[in-house]
C-alpha cells in the first residue's frame, strides 16, 4: 500500500515539468509560422524573464518556509535608485553592485525583524512595507526617470557582464540559472534548506527540534532583498535608466509564478525546479497568447485562467495523495 | 510522597517546581521522580499541569522556581537544546513531525549530519534513519517518503525512533496514543516496550488508563499542579486510579 | 516585546509620513521668507486638484506650479489623487472648503465634474480646468477656462509626422498597419490620443489599426509584450507608444524583434531616457513633449490674473514635436522642466 501512495507523491512533484513541456509544445505548434520557437522570440524571453525570475526564486523559498513578501515591488526600484546615485557619485559599478547587495539584504532584514517580532501576518506587513518604500521613493525621486546610459557606456565590461550575450544566449538567463542552481543546492542539499522546509511544514516541530524559525525566516527575507538588488541593477543597465515604475506588479506575478510551479501557499511544499519552471510557464503563456494574436483585452483574462488551471491541477493532485494516505 | 523500587537509581528528580503563566499558578511546588529503566504513567484531569510539567522537563518552558536533578547532578534546563544535550527527548502530541518532509529529514530535523558548509550527508542520514527505525521494530521501505504517507502509528514510531536515536536516557511521550486505531495503539505500546528493554526511562502522559496499565511500572497522579499519588502499577487497578483522579485526594480506595 | 515593537513601527511610520509631507511643503514656505519687495501675488493661495501621481509627468507640472508661485509670491498646493476619481472629487471638496483664491482642476470625466464645479463657482470660488477637459468644452462644464494640451490633437500631430515620414519613404499606405501600445488601453489618455492617430490615418488612407495592451507601467512587462507583438505581426508598418513608458521601451522592443532603424516607423510621447536614445539612433521618428510645465505654470498665473483683472484665457499648452534635430535642449532639461 505504501508503494502506491509513494507513486502519487512523485507525480505531484513532477507536475510542473509536465506543465512546462505541454505549454511549450502547444505554443510551438499552434503559433502562426511556429513563431514561438523563432530565435528572436526565445532570445527575448531569455533576456526579459530573469528580471522577475531572479526575485521569484527568493519568493518561492520564502513561501516554502511559510511567509510572503509583497515589498519586492518597491524594494527593487528603490535599489535601482540607490545604484543610480552610486553611479552619479562616480562609484565604480562593480563596487556599486557589491555594495548594493548587502543594502538589499538590509531591506529584507527589516521585513524579517518586523514579521518575526510582531507575529502579524507577513502578507499585511510586507504589503505595508511595499507602500511605505514606494511612497518614500516617489517622494525622493519625484518619479523622474534618470538616464544612466552615459555612465554605463564608460564601463562596457560591466554592461556585457549583466546584459551581454554568450554566443546566442543572453547573460540574463545565465545569471538566473546560476542563482537557481546555487539556491537549489541550498534548498535541497543543505541543512538550512531542511530547516526552511521544516519551518514551513510544521513550525512547532521545528522549534521543538531547536531550529530558530525566526532566524530562518529572516535569512530568507534577506536573500530576497539581495536578489532584488541584483535584479534591479541588471534591469536598469538594460533599460539604460532608473525608472520609478520598475517592478510594479512583480509581487503578485512572482507569487502566481511560484504557485504555478507547485509551491503551496501554506508552506512546506515546493521545489527549486518547480519555481523556475513556474516563472517560465507564466511568461510563456503571456508571450504565446500574444503570438497567437489573441485579442488585446483578452491577454490578461487568459493569463488569469491559466494560473487558476495550474493551481487546481496542483491542488487536485495533492488532495488525491492526502486521501490515499489516510 | 513517592514509592519507588529501592534498588534502582533515580534518573530524574524534580523538587518544588513552580510555574506561573501570567497570574495562573499552574505548577504549585511539584515533586516528581523517575528511575532508570522505569516507565512512569503521568495521569490527572485536564488542567492538572501534566503537559506543563513535561514541557519544563523538555526545556520548552522554564520553571520559575525549584530544582531539577538529572543522574544525581543538579542541572538547569533553559531550552530544548539543553534538555536534549542531557539526553531528555520528547515526543510531542501531534507536533512531532513535519508532514511534508521525508522520514530521514524528520528524524534528523535540526541535527542533520553534514559535511563542509552544512551540506547534508544524505547516505549517512538515510542509513542511520533506517537503523533507528528497525531498532524499535518499525519496518518501513524507504527513508525518503514523506511522513504524511505513513499511518498514525507509524508516525509515532518515527518520532520515538528519533528520540532514541539521539541516545536519549529519558523519553517523554505526550499523549502518544491519541487518535490512533486499536492496531496502531498496540504498535506504539510495543515501541515503548522496546525503549524499556534498552534501559531508557519513560514518562508517558495519557488519559487512557488502560494503555498505561499495560506498560507503566508506576503511576503518578497529578492534581492542581501538585503530585497527588505515586503508586506501583501492580499494586493498584484502573478503577482505583480513576477514583483517585476524580476525588483528587489521597488514600481513598486503595 | 511584540506590543512595543508594533508601537515603535507605527510611530516611525507616522514620523516619516510627517517628514515627507514637510519636505513637500518647504518650497512654498521658503517663498514666505522672500525679500522686502512685495511680490504681486502675495497673500494669495491657489490649489491644483489633479488625478496624477504615478507618472513623472506630474513632477514637471508641480515644478511649473512652484516656479510660478515663487515668482508671484503666492502659495500653491497640488493634490495628487493617484488615478482615483472619487478620491480626486473628495480632494476637490476639501479644496473648496479651504476657500482658496482659485482652484485648477483636471476635468477627466464628462459628467462627474459638472455639478462640483458649478457648485464651487456658485459659492464664489474661482475654478479653471487644466490638463484634461470635458470633451464638450465650455458647453459641457462651467469651468472658467481651460489650460492644457489637446490630447486628440497631440495624437494627430505625432501620427501626421510619422506618416509623412513614411510617405516620403514610399511606404504603401493602403497596405500599412498601425499598432499603438498603451500602458492602460482603456484609459482616457490612450483612447483620445488613439482617436487623434486615427484622424491622421484617414488623411493618409491607412485603414489597419490595432491597440496593444502593454500590461501596465512595469518596464519589463511592457517591453516583453511589445516585442511579442512585433514578432507576431511582421506586417506592422507604424508603431506608437500611447504614453511615456511604452514610448521609452519602443526602441528596445524593436531591437529585440530584430528590426533595423526605420524598418518600422515609430513615435510616441514624452522624453524618457529610452525615448531620447531612440530618437538619436533613428529608431524613433519623433516624440511629443506635452509641455506640462506650462500647465502648472499658467494655471497659477491665470488664477492670479483672474483675481486681478478677471481674465480667463484658454491656453493650448500644445504639443511640442521632439525630433533628433531639436533634441539638445530637451535632453538638458529632461527630468526637471520637460
Amino acid at each position: 500500500m505504501q508503494g502506491k501512495r509513494y507513486r502519487y507523491i512523485q507525480w505531484d512533484a513532477h507536475s510542473s515539468p509536465i506543465a512546462f513541456i505541454v505549454a511549450v509544445l502547444i505554443f510551438a505548434i499552434f503559433t502562426p509560422n511556429h513563431l514561438f520557437i523563432d530565435p528572436r522570440n526565445l532570445g527575448s524571453l531569455a533576456k526579459l524573464t530573469p528580471d522577475i525570475g531572479i526575485v521569484a526564486l527568493g519568493i518561492g523559498i520564502l513561501m516554502i518556509c511559510g511567509e510572503f513578501d509583497l515589498s519586492i515591488a518597491s524594494v527593487l526600484p528603490f535599489c535601482s535608485y540607490i545604484f543610480t546615485m552610486f553611479f552619479k557619485a562616480g562609484l565604480n559599478p562593480f563596487a556599486g553592485l557589491l555594495l548594493l547587495l548587502p543594502i538589499g539584504a538590509v531591506f529584507g532584514l527589516l521585513n524579517g525583524i518586523i514579521v518575526v517580532g510582531t507575529g502579524l501576518p507577513s502578507f499585511i506587513i510586507t504589503l505595508s512595507m511595499m507602500m511605505f518604500w514606494r511612497g518614500l521613493l516617489y517622494g525622493i525621486s519625484r518619479m523622474m526617470p534618470i538616464s544612466i546610459l552615459s555612465y554605463v557606456s564608460k564601463h562596457p565590461g560591466f554592461e556585457k557582464m549583466l546584459t551581454g550575450q554568450l554566443g546566442p544566449i543572453p547573460m540574463q538567463i545565465i545569471w538566473f540559472l546560476g542563482f537557481a542552481v546555487v539556491l537549489g543546492f541550498m534548498l535541497h542539499r543543505n541543512k538550512f534548506g531542511n530547516w526552511i522546509y521544516a519551518t514551513g511544514s510544521n513550525p512547532q516541530a521545528a522549534r521543538a527540534m531547536g531550529i530558530s524559525i525566526g532566524l530562518v525566516k529572516t535569512i530568507c527575507y534577506m536573500i530576497i532583498g539581495a536578489l532584488c538588488a541584483f535584479a534591479s541593477v541588471m534591469q536598469s543597465v538594460r533599460l539604460g535608466s532608473f525608472a520609478a515604475t520598475q517592478g510594479i506588479g512583480f509581487e503578485l506575478k512572482a507569487i502566481a509564478a511560484v504557485v504555478v510551479g507547485g509551491t503551496s501557499l501554506r508552506g512546506g511544499v515546493g521545489r527549486m525546479l518547480g519555481i523556475c519552471l513556474g516563472v517560465f510557464i507564466i511568461q510563456i503563456v503571456e508571450n504565446g497568447l500574444i503570438l497567437m494574436q489573441v485579442p488585446v483585452f483578452g491577454v490578461e483574462t487568459f493569463i488569469g485562467v491559466a494560473v487558476v488551471v495550474f493551481v487546481i491541477l496542483n491542488t487536485a493532485v495533492r488532495r488525491r495523495v492526502a486521501r490515499e494516505s489516510d | 510522597m513517592s514509592v519507588n523500587n529501592g534498588n534502582s537509581e533515580t534518573m530524574l528528580k524534580m523538587v518544588g517546581i513552580h510555574k506561573w503563566f501570567g497570574k495562573v499558578h499552574v505548577l504549585q511546588g511539584i515533586d516528581f521522580e523517575v528511575n532508570k529503566a522505569e516507565a512512569v504513567g503521568l495521569v490527572g484531569d485536564n488542567g492538572a499541569g501534566k503537559s506543563t510539567l513535561i514541557k519544563v522537563v523538555s526545556g520548552y518552558h522554564r520553571a520559575n522556581r525549584g530544582k531539577i536533578f538529572f543522574e544525581g547532578q543538579e542541572v538547569k534546563i533553559n531550552s530544548t537544546k539543553d534538555a536534549r544535550a542531557l539526553g531528555l527527548e520528547t515526543v510531542y502530541q501531534e507536533q512531532a513531525l513535519a508532514p511534508h518532509l521525508s522520514i530521514a529529514r524528520n528524524i534528523f530535523m535540526g541535527r542533520e549530519p553534514s559535511r563542509s558548509m552544512g551540506f547534508i550527508a544524505k547516505k549517512v542520514m538515510n542509513k542511520e534513519s533506517m537503523g533507528a527505525l528497525t531498532s524499535i521494530g518499525l519496518h518501513l521501505r524507504s527513508p525518503d517518503v514523506p511522513v504524511s504517507t505513513l499511518s498514525g502509528g507509524e508516525r509515532q514510531g518515527v518520532a520515538i525512533a528519533r528520540a532514541i536515536h539521539f541516545e536519549a536516557k529519558l523519553v517523554i511521550l505526550d499523549e502518544p496514543t491519541i487518535a490512533l486505531s486499536v492496531k496502531e495503539v498496540h504498535e506504539v505500546l510495543d515501541f515503548v516496550r522496546e525503549l524499556k528493554n534498552k534501559g531508557i526511562a519513560v514518562i508517558f502522559i495519557t488519559h487512557n488508563l488502560h494503555h498505561i496499565f499495560s506498560i507503566a511500572d508506576r503511576i503518578a497522579v497529578i492534581a492542581h499542579g501538585k503530585l497527588l499519588a505515586s503508586i506501583q502499577t501492580k499494586e493498584t487497578s484502573v478503577d482505583d486510579v480513576s477514583k483517585i483522579i476524580v476525588r483528587g485526594t489521597l488514600g481513598d480506595g486503595d | 516585546m511584540k506590543r512595543t515593537l508594533t508601537l515603535l513601527i507605527i510611530i516611525s511610520l507616522i514620523v516619516s509620513f510627517g517628514l515627507l509631507m514637510g519636505c513637500d511643503r518647504k518650497p512654498a514656505e521658503e517663498v514666505a521668507a522672500a525679500p522686502e519687495v512685495t511680490k504681486p501675488g502675495e497673500g494669495m493661495y491657489f490649489r491644483l486638484v489633479t488625478h496624477g501621481g504615478d507618472d513623472p509627468f506630474w513632477a514637471v507640472v508641480q515644478q511649473g506650479m512652484r516656479d510660478a508661485a515663487e515668482e508671484l509670491g503666492c502659495r500653491a498646493d497640488i493634490d495628487l489623487a493617484g488615478g482615483d476619481l472619487s478620491n480626486q472629487q473628495k480632494k476637490f471638496e476639501e479644496a473648496v472648503a479651504s476657500k482658496p483664491d482659485g482652484i485648477a482642476v483636471v476635468i477627466n470625466d464628462n459628467t462627474a465634474w459638472d455639478k462640483p464645479v458649478a457648485d464651487a463657482l456658485a459659492a464664489g470660488i474661482t475654478v479653471i480646468g487644466i490638463n484634461n477637459d470635458d470633451t464638450e468644452g465650455p458647453a459641457g462644464n462651467q469651468r472658467l477656462c481651460y489650460i492644457g494640451q489637446n490630447e486628440r490633437r497631440a495624437g494627430y500631430m505625432i501620427a501626421f509626422k510619422v506618416f509623412s515620414e513614411g510617405k516620403a519613404k514610399g511606404v504603401n499606405m493602403a497596405k500599412a498597419h498601425v499598432a499603438m501600445a498603451a500602458e492602460v488601453p482603456g484609459a482616457a489618455y490612450a483612447t483620445v490620443r488613439a482617436a487623434g492617430v486615427k484622424d491622421a490615418m484617414k488623411e493618409f488612407g491607412i485603414k489597419s489599426f490595432e491597440m496593444i495592451d502593454a500590461g501596465g507601467l512595469e518596464m519589463t512587462t511592457v517591453e516583453s509584450r511589445q516585442t511579442s507583438y512585433l514578432v507576431a505581426h511582421p506586417e506592422t508598418t507604424f508603431m506608437f507608444g500611447a504614453g511615456g513608458i511604452c514610448t521609452d521601451r519602443l526602441t528596445s522592443s524593436l531591437k529585440n524583434a530584430g528590426k533595423k532603424p526605420g524598418e518600422v516607423l515609430a513615435g510616441g510621447f514624452d522624453a524618457a531616457p529610452g525615448t531620447v536614445e531612440g530618437l538619436k539612433t533613428d529608431f524613433l521618428v519623433a516624440s511629443i513633449d506635452q509641455q506640462q510645465y506650462l500647465q502648472g505654470y499658467y494655471a497659477v498665473y491665470t488664477l492670479y490674473l483672474y483675481n486681478k483683472f478677471g481674465l480667463t484665457p484658454n491656453i493650448d499648452t500644445g504639443g511640442y514635436l521632439i525630433t533628433k534635430d531639436n533634441l539638445g535642449l530637451i535632453e538638458e532639461l529632461s527630468g526637471t522642466y520637460r
